[in-house]
């Protein structure tokens, strides 16, 4: 493959002024990727620090529905409630071996904010954040844990003011202050090194999992199920499990279905192109504009997908499958009614697949639950669909 | 030499008006136009081309238009389209009819902001490409834009978005890359006042004028005409 690229994506689609920086990105981590002090205190930050390992919970409730062992991989217990501090302390720590002392990042619900903010905290790093407007009035809450942690939160006002405009603004912010400022991308998307990198730091997910399901089970599972925005926790959970027979299947955000312009199915629905540094599956229009998305759920709700998922996709390796807001929101409420844990409405779309798979019975199923549902708690209470459930 | 290429954005306020400012720019003795095709992403501009490309979306401006625009109308100067790089690879018709329709109406490059020198060769476009150059472009890169033998070289004089600024810094870095490339070197970013004209041209061999121009569409496009005249009244010619 060529240096850079997952099959024909990836690549590193940026002005020019940028790849001195992404040169000095990728000797840094070339530099750690082999280096035992390097993991060493990535793991020792990650276990005293963030919580790690995560637990693989056996579901039994929701494995008595579907006469199979479903197995839960903990995520949302992590430090933060998500997945996303696994990325940012890799990234941190990198930063601060590059000697950079400003920390920028962008984000859309705000998990990867939230979690940025606290790396910057911790190692006392200066923290801009860029945010959509429409998200930090979406996610109100995570604005104030971040600027509680000392980041300065700059709502961006271009565009759709959501996500792919906090990644536009937090690139212009990066292309002017080269020097200074290390951008940690909260997901695998982004010019190359950073698919890469951020999978290297996310695939502990995977990794655990296997020793936990081994330890358990004795055998790999027979399906695991992860969620898919831009494709970081799915892209941690499959890559040790990639080519070893357990059917991978991400699930995408089908909003209000894809027969609607209303979802954010990249993968599924995208067509070849260049976004954000890369070239991956994009959703767009005929005249290669950069279509507005729907989600339920802010961390899913992105017209691009991670590099290494189209070539998953093109390849076979990975399987991937859309989910709707109402199925999502179902599973919210499911998982929180019968297991006594309040998923991530992004994780929820992992959860809801469970119905979908056709000979579930007797099988072993493993479901990322990348994150927790507190931040969700309005978006799902003031959903009439939710409301009618609840009732 | 001709040393004035001026950044205009298609569509902004709208098509007609862009196709009397091309024309207005007509006499001047002027290199040429980028003709600015709009995004909805525009990563590496600043606020006040991000705002034209928002009108010209807004507004219905497509590639297709554009090039049917520019086939009506007659110029003295040499005509370039910028565009980043999704528009011009998901051209509706194919990248084939495009480059066809490119030829037919005298398109003389390709100026792609998120196409970097190393990427052209991945891309396959099969028509010429401006390279960019940088403050902090090494020398190893250098060495290669001969090899692309390209219309001029868009030298990016700062760190930094669109927008204009005052000072324009690594005037030495110009000064090398000058020595390593034989195409002519045009500066942009950050270009608004006669003083940094006449500052750069002492080394460079021309100026790329976007976002003061852009900011006075506003005011009405005879007053593009007056800046021009300005910026080009070069004491040496």
């Amino acid at each position: 493959m060529m240096k850079g690229y997952f099959g024909e994506y990836g690549g590193q689609y940026v002005p020019e002024i940028l790849m001195p920086a992404l040169e000095e990105l990728e000797k840094a981590y070339e530099s750690i990727k082999n280096d035992p002090k390097f993991w060493n205190e990535y793991n020792e930050i990650l276990e005293n620090y963030a919580g790690r390992p995560t637990p693989l919970y056996h579901a039994k409730n929701l494995s008595k529905k579907y006469g199979a062992r479903v197995y839960l991989k903990r995520e949302d217990l992590l430090h933060t409630g998500a997945h996303k501090l696994n990325n940012v302390i890799g990234q941190i720590l990198l930063a601060k071996r590059m000697g950079k002392k400003r920390i920028i990042a962008e984000t859309g619900a705000g998990q990867h904010g939230v979690a940025t903010a606290t790396g910057a905290a911790l190692f006392g790093l200066e923290c801009i954040i860029y945010m959509g407007e429409e998200d930090t009035k979406r996610q109100k809450p995570n604005v104030e844990r971040m600027e509680l942690l000392g980041a300065k939160v700059i709502p961006v006002k271009n565009g759709s003011r959501t996500l792919k405009d906090a990644i536009n603004e937090a690139l212009r912010d990066w292309i002017t202050n080269l020097q200074t400022t290390y951008y940690v991308i909260g997901s695998v998307v982004g010019p190359h090194p950073y698919p890469v990198m951020v999978r290297d730091f996310q695939k502990i997910i995977g990794e655990e999992t296997k020793e936990q399901i081994l330890k358990i089970e004795g055998r790999l599972p027979d399906y695991i199920l992860a969620c898919v925005g831009g494709g970081s926790n799915s892209a941690g959970m499959f890559y040790p499990f990639i080519d070893s027979g357990v059917n991978l299947i991400g699930v995408e955000a089908g909003g209000r279905g894809l027969h609607t312009d209303e979802h954010a199915a990249s993968v599924l629905k995208g067509k070849v192109g260049y976004l954000h540094g890369s070239k991956t599956l994009i959703l767009q229009d005929e005249w290669g504009q950069i279509s507005v998305t729907h989600s339920v759920s802010a961390g899913l709700d992105y017209s691009g997908v991670g590099p290494e998922h189209a070539y998953w996709f093109e390849s076979k390796k990975v399987r991937y499958e859309a989910i709707t807001d109402q199925e999502a929101i179902k599973a919210f409420l499911e998982l929180s009614k019968n297991e006594g844990i309040i998923p991530a409405l992004e994780s929820s779309h992992a959860l809801a697949y469970l119905e979908k798979i056709d000979d579930i019975a007797g099988k072993i199923v493993v479901v990322n639950l990348s994150g927790r549902g507190d931040k969700d708690l309005e978006s799902v209470l003031g959903n009439p669909y939710a409301q009618g459930l609840i009732k | 030499m001709k040393k004035f290429i001026a950044y205009i954005p298609a569509g902004y306020p709208d098509l007609l008006t862009t196709q009397k400012i091309l024309e207005s720019l007509n006499g001047l003795g002027i290199k040429g136009v980028e003709i600015g095709v709009p995004f909805s992403d525009p990563i590496a501009d600043g606020p006040v081309i991000q705002r034209a490309h928002k009108v010209a979306l807004d507004n219905g401006t497509n590639l297709k238009k554009i090039l049917a625009m520019l086939e009506k109308i007659e110029v003295d100067y040499e005509l370039y389209v910028m565009s980043y790089l999704n528009p011009i690879v998901n051209y509706p018709e194919g990248r084939e009819v495009l480059i066809e329709r490119l030829l037919e109406v005298k398109i003389k490059g390709l100026v792609i902001p998120d196409l970097p020198l190393r990427e052209v060769k991945n891309v396959k476009l099969k028509f010429p490409v401006i390279p960019f150059v940088a403050p902090n472009t090494r020398d190893e890169e250098l060495a290669n834009i001969d090899e692309i033998d390209a219309p001029f070289v868009y030298y990016i004089s700062r760190y930094g978005v669109t927008g204009e600024k005052d000072s324009i810094p690594f005037l030495n870095h110009l000064k090398k890359v000058k020595l390593f490339v034989s195409s002519p070197v045009f500066v942009g970013f950050g270009i608004s006042k006669k003083e940094q004209v006449e500052n750069i041209l002492k080394i460079a061999d021309g100026v790329i004028v976007g976002s003061t121009l852009v900011k006075l569409i506003e005011q009405g496009y005879e007053k593009i005409t007056e800046k021009v005249k300005e910026l080009t009244d070069f004491d040496s010619d």
